[in-house]
């Protein structure tokens, strides 16, 4: 928690000069919060939003906000690992899943989703991030490349205390299945899906 | 009962459902032998065994080292059922070239084509063959996956015993292929891969290298490592067939075992745990066999019919009608959001008046006596469905219970008015009329989660208002994306006939998507209600059956 509040101030100051420019994307947790991030996760209204957001600056400031620490998740001999990076405070859940699509910056380790993919939407409530990917996401691989695809993104997203469950759609619709195996992906999964593959 | 189990019992509808789909499958699928045994292998012969070259035709599955998946699973499977046919086994392929089971089907229905086939051959077992990709190349090894009781998105439940026999299967199946080709052991694992939810058939699917490491692909082009690798998946099929295993009821690990419901109020591991869904028309609509241009209709379904959901593609939602247990296409616009299972019917009290002067009986059959006489035309009040000759009354005069004789009395009637039974107001009241169809809807919804399967439009029609009211009213782009768990604002509020059943007060309720590790005492503390009013306001079987994503309706504090 200290660390969020130290992006706070950080991205508030970064905030002061910002360029001003952009509105927030969909699914941006966009209010000027002032109060601390103290949203339980299991909070029933949509205020829990924006946890992540605690760290939110005015919304004019999209472009001077990454300043918040946060971990991209990949793979590694069949298992999960993850390499730091910053993402933008305005809506870290969506650059974190575009800095993810980039690939990993680090020898040995890989990325089990497609370069073909992109996010379309990104958008966070009562827990759940509810995420979507064109269908490229969705297509065939091993199983073992497969599983880890869906849980880098699932890794990714919950590091964030807003996000306890991410929902994956196909192109806005409900996803049904990763893969020519069937891998289920019709309803919101947690890291508790993936226990296999942590390193 | 599985989701499935309807292919089975395979009616004239469930011949024309699947006639774009799955009918051509069966003519496909290539009964390779019957041909006796030569020589009783352990407990195998005689047996019937499905081997399911994975993907094909439009999925080439993983692609790696210049090699698509597809081409190799096929020729090692077609080994492995000459193995298993000079062994006395009957093989069923699901393929026997380079084509999907369902012929221009979605993934969807290419993989069900595959569980439906081993349903139809009543299979002793059902055998996947695959090979793995991974992102780093360094990865390596076999892996044989089994499969959990739940979690399928086809919504199949394997019994306990079915996952014993699977997981007893994919040990042995996975340590004779280590053994033979010396490949790293990766285990056996337990995810709900499609094909796995096979209900009935102990089922695996092999994953036997990976294809994403050059060594190994290689060595997975090679038509004698192709062999050695069917004859060690024969060998273990041999080893499982000729064990107590195969014919008892063997233990799993407990996450492949751990009921779906449990899993989801606490963490889904094991797999995406997916328990019944269910949806209900709120117009009457048809069911048809498929979803395209060529698709017939074959039954109408009238309002208000509950819908057990299995898929959904497209505009469409696959699914299973339980009066029928046919499975077929209904238009997703026709039905309201997916909910729990209907209630068990209910019974209802009744009234009825005889017609003629007749007796109170003790019991139901010969031996019961009579204690008493009842004047023509006395009202009773039914109050336990009828299972013999007589019907259990209430005699609203005396409060006294017994039995009439059903010939006796005329057809169910409104109760009778206070003056023509003084008594009736100590006799039960009838409880509302019994279809779900009357059922109330909220007086004044003011908003609405999006749950799967909805849309603008039939969230438009259940409210009575326009889809572009809705569009405006939520600031919804023009093309009107929505999405699962996202609120709508009704405009207007009127709450206009809901297909919903809402045996709720309808005067404050407030709902809530239940959230992953949410209990319903946690949800009960967090309202300041009691888990019992959560539990009866929607119908829930259990306080510990409800899962991430669904919504509950929370009676007002």
């Amino acid at each position: 928690m200290s660390r969020i509040l130290a992006a706070a101030g950080l991205a508030l100051l970064l905030a002061a000069c910002g360029s001003g420019s952009g509105s927030p994307l969909p699914g941006a947790a966009s209010s000027t919060a002032s109060a601390p991030a103290t949203a339980p996760p299991a909070s029933p209204s949509s205020a829990s939003v924006s946890a992540v957001a605690a760290a939110a600056t005015p919304r004019s400031s999209a472009a001077a906000a990454a300043a918040q620490p946060a971990q991209l998740y990949f793979e590694a001999d069949g298992k999960l690992v993850t390499e730091n990076t910053r993402v933008s405070g305005q809506d870290p859940a969506l650059d974190a899943l575009h800095q993810l699509l980039q690939g990993p910056k680090t020898a040995g380790h890989y990325t089990d989703i497609p370069n073909t993919v992109s996010v379309q939407d990104v958008s966070v409530k009562d827990g759940v991030a509810t995420v979507s990917l064109d269908r490229t996401f969705f297509a065939s691989g091993g199983s073992a490349g497969v599983q880890l695809r869906v849980a880098q993104v699932v890794f990714t997203l919950t590091q964030f205390p807003t996000v306890t469950s991410v929902q994956l759609l196909e192109e806005g619709q409900p996803a049904t299945v990763v893969g020519g195996e069937g891998f289920p992906v019709n309803r919101p999964l947690t890291r508790g899906s993936f226990s296999s593959l942590q390193a | 009962m599985s989701a499935f189990s309807p292919f089975l019992s395979a009616g004239g509808h469930v011949k024309r459902v699947l006639r774009h789909s799955s009918a051509a499958v069966f003519a496909a699928a290539c009964l390779l032998s019957l041909s006796q045994p030569a020589a009783a292998a352990g407990g195998i012969s005689g047996k019937t065994i499905v081997v399911d070259p994975g993907h094909g035709g439009k999925d080439p599955g993983a692609i790696a080292n210049g090699i698509q998946e597809k081409t190799v699973t096929l020729p090692i499977a077609q080994q492995l059922a000459s193995i298993l046919q000079a062994q006395g086994v009957r093989v069923v392929m699901t393929r026997s070239s380079d084509v999907n089971p369902a012929p221009n089907g979605s993934v969807d229905d290419d993989l069900q084509a595959r569980v439906s086939i081993a349903q139809q051959a009543h299979a002793d077992a059902f055998v996947s063959i695959h090979a793995n990709q991974s992102g780093d190349p360094n990865v390596s090894g076999a892996t044989t996956y089994y499969g959990p009781v739940c979690g399928y998105y086809s919504g199949a439940t394997m019994s306990p015993t079915d996952v014993g026999r699977s997981y007893s299967l994919a040990r042995k199946v996975q340590a004779s292929l280590v053994a033979r080709t010396q490949e790293r052991d990766n285990g056996a694992k337990n995810t709900a891969f499609w094909v796995l939810g096979n209900p009935g058939i102990p089922a695996i699917l092999v994953e036997t290298a990976f294809l994403s490491n050059p060594g190994e692909a290689a060595k997975l082009k090679d038509p004698g490592y192709q062999h050695l690798i069917a004859d060690a998946i024969g060998d273990g099929l041999n080893g499982y067939f000729g064990s107590p295993d195969s014919t008892s009821s063997p233990t799993a690990p407990a996450d492949a075992l751990a009921s779906c419901s449990a899993r989801a109020s606490k963490d889904d591991s094991g797999g995406a745990a997916q328990p019944d869904r269910w949806v209900q028309t709120f117009l009457a609509t048809g069911l048809m066999s498929g979803t395209d241009a060529k698709a017939t209709t074959f039954a109408s379904l009238p309002a208000f019919t509950y819908l057990k959901w299995v898929g959904q593609q497209g505009n469409f939602l696959y699914v299973v009608n339980p009066d029928t247990n046919g499975p077929g296409y209904v238009d997703a616009s026709k039905v309201g959001p997916s909910g729990p299972p209907p209630p068990p019917p209910v019974f209802q009290p009744f009234w009825v008046e005889n017609f003629k002067a007749t007796q109170l009986w003790s019991g139901l059959g010969a031996g019961a006596v009579s204690f008493g006489a009842l004047p023509v035309w006395s009202y009773l009040n039914v109050v336990a469905p009828q299972s013999g000759p007589r019907l259990f009354v209430r005699v609203p005069a005396t409060g006294n219970v017994a039995y009439v004789d059903a010939t006796d009395v005329g057809p169910s009637g409104p109760p009778p008015t206070p003056s023509a039974a003084p008594a009736a107001a100590s006799a039960p009241a009838p409880a509302s009329p019994p279809t779900p169809a009357a059922s109330k809807p909220p007086a004044s919804a003011t908003s609405v989660v999006v749950a799967q399967g909805d849309t603008l439009s039939a969230i438009g029609q259940r409210f009575g208002v326009s889809v572009d009211s809705l569009i405006s009213a939520n600031h919804l782009t023009p093309d009107g994306l929505i999405t699962i768990g996202q609120k709508l604002v009704i405009p207007g509020g009127s709450g206009a006939a809901s297909p919903q059943r809402a045996a709720a007060p309808a005067a404050s309720v407030t709902t809530v998507t239940v959230n992953d590790g949410d209990t319903l005492s946690a949800i009960a503390a967090r309202y300041g209600v009691s888990v019992q009013a959560i539990v009866s306001l929607n119908g829930l079987d259990s306080p510990d059956n409800i899962r991430a994503g669904q919504t509950l309706k929370v009676p007002g504090s």
